[in-house]
């Protein structure tokens, strides 16, 4: 793809979003670790998908740059689509609460699309770690490759930035999937040229826990992964993908 | 256990049979893979916990070849999924289960394995690892 497609970046102004469904066990440290940023955001934007727990509450109470968006449960998709609605910064970042951005994240990812016009986003590697509760899946998967200490590919929404021009060009998330949702949208992002670099620091750590959301229908997750790379093979063979 | 008994790798893969085409994602890879026609139904056997021997069985029936002309046909297809770590060395418990072979309407050919590469970076992360149990969770449409 051409390179200096994008606007030139200057002083780019960040908005973060949070979609939040639950979210109170992990929403301070999540917060916590956004304003700690070394290129802290402008603006944080706390979405509630309809949480039944101290959720709102604990945003609410944060103030500035926190803002509070609040619609009926709608999915992931839907959530995060709605943050990227209402942003108005020149780059925007996802967080999931329980996922945690080291204090550096934004500054590197910054300083490379100011450096790179052609890029319209990019992405670090993300590494996964387990929370204490789960030291016997940690042992069973002590060896996997995704539990490398380098980390893995971090082609999900909170691993990314992006500028929002970018994000419109691709368009939104696919609110009819809860669970591959991003990479249904980084594909399309490469279907249509836009190019989102991965970034060879870990800058984010995803936790395992009890209510990650693939971890709660692991069979339903696996499914839509298994749809979305069949799309992919049926396109291939049309001569679309 | 012989040196073919193999199973399907119970850690590192997520798998299914869709629209008569197997798909399989190599979730410590990100590689993925189809096999369709006499591969899909070669899968959909092993997957459903057959041994060779019982792969080779349904797929005869299924496309009314010999069972020693099957067999020997997949002893490459069987390598070839070796080779990708999609099966690993084990022998099946004995429990297999039923298979519905019906359906795709492709004549018998040799079992082939196509891979992908293509979005091995875009599947490294979020597709689940296997093994991890069931933890409930509420749908939106039973939110009170």
């Amino acid at each position: 793809m051409a390179g200096s497609r994008h606007h030139p970046l200057t002083a780019p102004t960040v908005t973060c979003v949070v979609p939040a469904f639950d979210a109170g066990e992990h929403l301070r440290g999540a917060l916590e670790c956004i304003v700690a940023q070394t290129h802290p955001p402008t603006e944080v934007l706390v979405v509630d998908d309809g949480s039944a727990d101290d959720t709102v509450a604990i945003a609410r109470a944060w103030g500035e740059p926190v803002r509070v968006i609040e619609q009926p449960t709608s999915g992931p998709a839907a959530t995060r689509n709605r943050g990227a609605t209402e942003a108005t910064g020149d780059l925007l970042a996802f967080l999931d609460p329980d996922d945690r951005w080291l204090p550096h994240k934004l500054e590197v990812q910054v300083a490379h699309l100011t450096a790179e016009p052609g890029a319209g986003g990019c992405v670090a590697r993300v590494r996964q770690v387990w929370d204490e509760a789960f030291s016997e899946e940690a042992a069973h998967y002590a060896d996997h490759a995704r539990m490398a200490d380098d980390g893995v590919p971090g082609y999900a929404t909170t691993s990314l930035l992006v500028r929002r021009e970018a994000w419109a060009e691709v368009g939104p998330l696919d609110t009819e999937r809860w669970y591959s949702d991003a990479t249904e949208w980084f594909v399309r992002a490469r279907d249509r040229g836009v190019r989102i670099d991965l970034l060879d620091d870990v800058l984010v750590l995803h936790r395992l826990h009890g209510h990650n959301l693939t971890r709660r229908r692991p069979a339903e997750s696996a499914d839509e992964f298994l749809h979305l790379v069949h799309d992919r093979l049926r396109a291939r063979r049309a001569g679309d993908g | 256990m012989t040196d073919d008994a193999v199973v399907v790798n119970p850690t590192d893969i997520s798998a299914k049979v869709l629209d008569g085409e197997a798909v399989i994602i190599n979730l410590s890879t990100g590689v993925y893979f189809s096999s369709t026609g006499t591969g899909a139904v070669a899968w959909a056997l092993l997957q459903a916990g057959h041994d060779r021997a019982g792969v080779a069985q349904g797929v005869a029936e299924r496309f009314g070849v010999p069972a020693d002309q099957v067999d020997a046909d997949l002893g490459p297809f069987l390598a070839d999924l070796r080779s990708h770590d999609l099966v690993v060395a084990g022998t099946p418990d004995g429990t297999a289960g039923e298979v519905d072979l019906g359906g795709n309407g492709a004549g018998y050919s040799p079992p082939v394995l196509e891979v992908y590469t293509d979005m091995s970076d875009l599947l490294a992360l979020d597709p689940p690892m296997p093994g991890l149990a069931d933890i409930p969770w509420r749908d939106p449409d039973t939110t009170p």
